[in-house]
């Protein structure tokens, strides 16, 4: 049961609609004392339907679009109260149709301080503070293609964890918000307005989350709703390019499996998630696996 | 591994983690963009002479102006200006400080909008045949117009050219008549701030007729002939006969503009299929295809029989370039490495320069993009707005027949794109939908340049580079062959040399 516990909370969930989240800085729980956990992960998202701002269409110039990405994640536990986690993403993007040039690299490194700041009986809340800064000069004007917009990223969230017996529920509310990034162009149209800028105002989010679970021996399976918001933004126009500055808005559901194998600390997790919904943003279906690892740092000879 | 990932956590959580979080928190997140300072725009000169310019379009003499009254209604008039100027509302106030900039400026400014805002293909149908959007009914999908390169070119020239046709114009009559109550050196009546409003207003009309659209430039006039009065230069007559001026101006190049062979630009499949074929047989192998999915007509594939402005059909056909390399020849071959070489690896500093070039769908246009460059040179040099709108139309005149001798050598010669050579050429910019050679952007370029550097001979560095990186920029971005360039630069500086002509003869020194 314990480690069960440990291992979910290690559980590093790539969210690939942007910005990247850690499924971490979401879930109810967190690492002991000295415990470090590392993860490797794989995720591919996909859409061919997407939504010009509200109207929901199909692109025979884009055809499938896809973005695969490769996340190296850890947390740590600086103590039995403080967790550190930290995430890194590779990510690549390409579809099947019209001429435009797939982009690929290093996006953004995130890192995020979990507090857990009440815990009475079975019920937790957490105080997750996070920040994010791009790692490579990727473009972040050349959407769907581009990796990410180049913003760094503050963020806030609130998390509440409750135990019912085998069962668990825990909800969780996000503001991030995310500088204005500069592009190369000189001007662009938004809002039915010319802004003579090469700066843009890429909106800041809110996100919203239930999620709940079961936790059975060598199994943990969890599954989640959110809903994310970008707080100001505009529409893509008919029939034109999307901007870093349109308001990107999702639903989305999903699961989430844990299978701890026979191996010591090893465990395998298997993702799948659907957005349902949305404003200026790819009807996605994602799947991801990941390979996770826990390193108790109590008993490790590496400690020194 | 392991050791080393936990090293870096700790050192992370000591020295990096804290401080870039606190300094996350404390950036404040503004989303304030970097606003563009309003200055008003200061003449060194009142050009006195300017009301003999040549016009484009007939002469002064086709426009009367009756002569202002000096009576007791003058006196009249005087007194009630004042007490408006005195009375100003905040939003007057404001409205003043945004048109005292320029008026020549601010219209173009406006006009860029409406091109950004137009610049938008339409959709295809159901059945894989493409909507053409209609003056008739712009109100209806597809939105009326499709403001593309070609158009952008043609509607910022016919703005310009009617507003300086209208300020040559004003400015005789300001000189013969001579009103000047508030003893600055250039004379009030008629207000050039009015003749600009009507003028550019109804020639915006014309080219933008969407309900939404015209009602806004209409406000945006009554609004914009008045800065002369709330600045405490002018009365109500100086306006008025501003109003007509400009008005009567608009008509003319509208008349122009209406039998200038733009209606019939937008070619059919039919015609699509002809000059295909004639290129064929002209000794092209491998003729243009769309490479849009469906197959899209071809972008306003008459527009090369549109009337000029600086030179006439024989001579367009005279500088006409001659072939590019023929497909499958070695100089072909070297030409498409170049390109497949940029397909494969471009930096960091290429795709800003493809970047800031592109211009593409929702953007003013390359001709847009000059539009500004020639608006901040100009507002630099503070010239009078007579001249400001003579260098404008120079440019626009010689940036539209760019446009026109450009689209002539396209349907042409009916070249291929890099990528419908080599399918698996991927491009860092949008693949334009109209034949490869010339390249419109390198030819639009080089003649804006050629006569901004006319105007401003200590720029001629800065202009000609930036000329050259726009065509630079697209066999970066893959889209074009370097003989597309090439050939483009030197027929656009060829083409920009005609305007430059005319400059030279217009009575202007």
């Amino acid at each position: 049961m314990k480690k069960n516990l440990l291992t979910l909370f290690c559980i590093l969930t790539v969210i690939l609609s942007k910005p990247v989240l850690a499924q971490t800085m979401q879930d109810g729980l967190k690492m002991s004392n000295k415990q470090l956990c590392v993860v490797a992960q794989y995720q591919t998202e996909s859409w061919k339907e997407y939504w010009e701002g509200t109207r929901f269409r199909t692109n025979p110039n884009l055809g499938t679009f896809t973005a695969n990405s490769v996340t190296l994640m850890a947390a740590y536990g600086i103590s039995e109260k403080l967790n550190v986690i930290a995430m890194l993403p590779y990510i690549q993007t390409s579809a099947t149709a019209g001429t435009m040039r797939g982009q690929s690299g290093l996006q953004d490194l995130s890192v995020a301080l979990k507090y857990d700041f009440l815990d009475y009986k079975k019920f937790r809340m957490y105080g997750v503070l996070g920040a994010s800064t791009p790692v490579s000069k990727y473009i972040p004007d050349f959407l769907p293609f581009s990796i990410g917009l180049q913003a760094k990223t503050a963020s806030f969230r609130l998390i509440a964890h409750q135990k019912i017996g085998p069962l668990h529920i825990t909800g969780q509310a996000g503001y991030v918000a995310r500088t204005k990034i500069t592009v190369d162009r000189t001007n662009y149209f938004t809002d039915d307005n010319i802004i003579y800028s090469n700066s843009m105002a890429v909106p800041d989010i809110t996100n919203v989350m239930i999620r709940v679970g079961m936790d059975k021996k060598a199994f943990l399976a969890e599954a989640f709703i959110e809903q994310t918001n970008c707080l100001t933004g505009s529409d893509i126009r008919r029939f034109d390019t999307p901007l870093p500055v349109n308001k990107m808005d999702f639903t989305r559901v999903g699961i989430f499996v844990t299978w701890h194998t026979p191996i010591k600390n090893v465990s395998l997790n298997f993702n799948a998630s659907q957005v349902l919904d949305g404003r200026n943003v790819g009807k996605s279906t994602m799947l991801g696996g990941q390979l996770q690892y826990i390193i108790n740092n109590k008993t490790s000879n590496l400690t020194k | 591994m392991v050791y080393y990932l936990k090293l870096k956590l700790k050192n992370m959580k000591k020295i990096y983690l804290l401080p870039v979080l606190a300094g996350l928190l404390t950036m404040g997140c503004s989303k304030e963009l970097d606003s563009i300072e309003v200055k008003p725009l200061v003449p060194v000169s009142n050009d006195a002479e300017a009301g003999t310019w040549k016009l484009y379009l007939g002469t002064v003499a086709d426009y009367a102006v009756k002569a202002p009254s000096t009576s007791a209604d003058y006196t009249a008039e005087l007194a009630t200006a004042k007490s408006t100027v005195a009375g100003l509302s905040a939003e007057q106030k404001t409205a003043l400080t945004y048109w005292q900039a320029g008026s020549v400026a601010r219209w173009n400014e406006i006009a860029r909008r409406l091109l950004a805002k137009y610049n938008l293909p339409p959709e295809p149908n159901e059945d894989g045949t493409y909507p053409v959007p209609s003056s008739a009914n712009p109100d209806a999908y597809p939105l009326f117009p499709f403001a593309n390169p070609p158009y952008a070119s043609r509607a910022l020239a016919l703005l310009s050219v009617a507003q300086y046709d209208a300020l040559v114009a004003t400015w005789n009559y300001k000189f013969k008549y001579n009103r000047n109550n508030n003893g600055d050196n250039l004379p009030d009546y008629p207000s050039e701030e009015a003749v600009v409003a009507a003028a550019s207003a109804k020639v915006l009309k014309f080219l933008f007729p969407r309900s939404v659209e015209t009602t806004a430039l209409e406000a945006q006039a009554q609004e914009a002939k008045m800065a002369g009065l709330w600045a405490g230069k002018n009365v109500q007559t100086d306006i008025d006969a501003g109003m007509e001026l400009g008005s009567a101006v608009a008509d003319k190049v509208i008349a122009y503009a209406k039998t200038d062979g733009m209606g019939a630009a937008a070619g059919n499949p039919t015609i699509l299929q002809t000059l295909s074929q004639a290129a064929v047989e002209r000794g092209n192998t491998a003729p243009w295809k769309s490479l849009d999915i469906p197959a899209r007509p071809g972008m306003l594939m008459q527009f090369g029989n549109v009337k000029t402005w600086n030179f006439d059909k024989s001579t367009k056909e005279a500088i006409r370039p001659t072939a590019p390399p023929a497909v499958g020849s070695a100089k072909f071959n070297t030409e498409l490495d170049e390109v497949r070489k940029y397909a494969d690896n471009t930096t960091r500093e290429q795709w800003g320069i493809i970047q800031f070039w592109a211009d593409g769908l929702g953007s003013t246009t390359p001709p847009g993009h000059w539009n500004k460059i020639a608006v901040d040179l100009l507002k630099e040099a503070n010239f009078s707005e007579v001249r400001f709108a003579r260098t404008m139309a120079l440019m626009n005149t010689a940036v539209e027949d760019a446009g026109i001798a450009c689209w002539d050598a396209k349907y042409y010669y009916f070249t291929a794109r890099p990528n419908q050579i080599d399918g698996k050429i991927k491009t860092a910019t949008g693949t334009p939908n109209f034949p490869s050679f010339t390249s419109g952007h390198s030819t639009f370029s080089a003649a804006a340049a050629t006569v901004l550097t006319y105007v401003f001979p200590t720029k001629q560095t800065y202009l000609e580079d930036f000329a050259k990186q726009a065509s630079e920029s697209r066999i970066m971005g893959c889209i074009h062959f370097r003989s597309d360039c090439e050939a483009g630069l030197t027929h656009g500086k060829k083409i920009g040399e005609y305007a430059v002509a005319r400059g030279k003869a217009d009575g202007a020194k």
